[in-house]
């Protein structure tokens, strides 16, 4: 092989882009011209400074994320899987029963600074006695059928109202919240407080099944 | 294929052993997305946004450009991926897009842009490689370098620097460049040898002429 034509080669043979025939004349040529090797030489250096770049350009990773969000955007009719979706299901139902929670402690926060302040001493008949009262035995009752309850003729100061329900059964619960006296309320409260204190409970098992589905 | 779709890629193909493996996840994936599932989708862009990205910024030598391009590439690869034949490989197929979108950019620039070869030879004659060491003159040295050696790429026709970016840059077989730019075995090969020559003669301020360089094969400049 002459110079000319191994060095027409050579650009090829510095990147080992050329067949395996031309490859050995290449080879065997370089072994005997120390001047087609030398310029065999400056194009690998020529090469190598390109390889330099490789790894080069890489963009930051928020740039990715911009860029994922871009291309995110422009795909239409994206199918969300079975498990992310009844992971979404899952962290819906946590927010409302959140929101259930809050409003309800709200409600009952709220009907505890409208309570008048009654005598705090005042003995408080809290549970229903299952004894059924005539109407005759309340003065007025007749005057509010479509409330359902009635004040007793023998209301004390600071006793407990007492209240007939359609089925009969004496309970305390349906009055207005400004007509309860404060035992009542406390009373009601603490009830109220322990069912917040399950639903709460409730909540921290179901955002435990949320955080483990999601890992 | 000779090389391997992408080395950097993300956890879960790293995690794969063997070609095979690889090329079966890949398939799988494809299938997913072509049923418009989104982690599908996401493992894609994640596994060769950052390739498709080196080689526009390769190309275009403009970084802002370069993620326009990609993004562009993902949308439309996304957009057809019910049409794709998951019998061919997927990132020839993306890297042909960006490719493209680059070419179509560089040509936008072309008519501002004009770079004479002789004076930029003269602009970047420079002092020998600057490959050993480590400490900060080093580093500027090398940066000062590859600046150079970028200005240099992006002075060289289109078709040129595409495949030096492919080639000696990205590392791709021959093969793989001929499906990416949709050409003949042959017709890389040559490109590849003319750029070389190209490269070589205008990073050493040979006074290359680009006639030179041009053959009926290349009468269009890109």
């Amino acid at each position: 092989m002459t110079c000319d034509a191994a060095r027409g080669l050579l650009p090829l043979f510095a990147g080992g882009d050329l067949t395996e025939g031309r490859l050995e004349e290449v080879r065997g040529h370089l072994t005997s011209c120390a001047d087609c090797a030398r310029e065999l030489e400056r194009f690998g250096e020529a090469r190598a400074l390109l390889e330099e770049l490789r790894d080069d350009a890489v963009l930051p990773k928020r740039e990715v994320r911009r860029m994922w969000t871009t291309v995110r955007g422009e795909i239409p009719l994206l199918r969300v899987p079975r498990r992310l979706r009844l992971l979404a299901t899952l962290r819906y139902a946590a927010i409302a029963l959140v929101g259930l929670s809050v409003g309800f402690s709200a409600t009952t926060l709220s009907a505890r600074l409208l309570a008048p302040t009654a005598d705090p001493a005042a003995p408080v008949a809290l549970t229903p006695t299952q004894v059924p009262i005539q109407p005759t035995d309340i003065p007025g009752g007749a005057e509010r059928p479509d409330r359902g309850m009635v004040q007793p003729a023998t209301e004390q100061p600071g006793a407990a109202p007492v209240v007939r329900n359609p089925s009969g059964v004496i309970t305390v619960t349906k009055l207005p919240v400004y007509e309860k006296s404060n035992a009542q309320l406390q009373a009601e409260l603490n009830a109220l407080r322990q069912k917040n204190t399950e639903m709460e409970q409730r909540l921290q098992q179901l955002e435990r099944a949320l955080k483990a589905k999601s890992e | 294929m000779a090389a391997s779709p992408d080395s950097e890629t993300s956890r879960p193909l790293q995690a794969l052993t063997t070609r095979r493996e690889v090329d079966r996840d890949e398939k799988d994936v494809i299938r997913r997305c072509q049923t418009g599932d989104e982690p599908a989708f996401r493992t894609l862009f994640d596994r060769y946004q950052r390739r498709g990205y080196a080689v526009s910024y390769n190309i275009l030598n403009d970084g802002e450009l370069a993620k326009d391009v990609v993004q562009e590439a993902f949308v439309r690869v996304f957009k057809n991926i019910h049409k794709f034949d998951a019998s061919k490989n997927f990132y020839t197929w993306l890297y042909q897009i960006v490719v493209n979108l680059s070419i179509d950019f560089l040509r936008k620039r072309s008519s501002t842009k004009a770079a004479p070869l002789d004076e930029l030879g003269e602009g970047v004659k420079h002092s020998g490689r600057s490959r050993s060491g480590g400490g900060p003159a080093d580093s500027v040295a090398r940066d000062d370098t590859k600046r150079r050696v970028r200005e240099v790429l992006d002075a060289l026709p289109g078709r040129y620097k595409v495949v030096l970016a492919l080639r000696d840059i990205e590392g791709f077989s021959c093969e793989e460049i001929s499906e990416i730019v949709h050409c003949k075995n042959s017709t890389v090969r040559w490109r590849i040898h003319q750029a070389r020559k190209l490269f070589r003669a205008v990073w050493n301020g040979d006074g290359a002429k680009l006639e030179d360089y041009l053959d009926e094969e290349d009468g269009d400049d890109l």
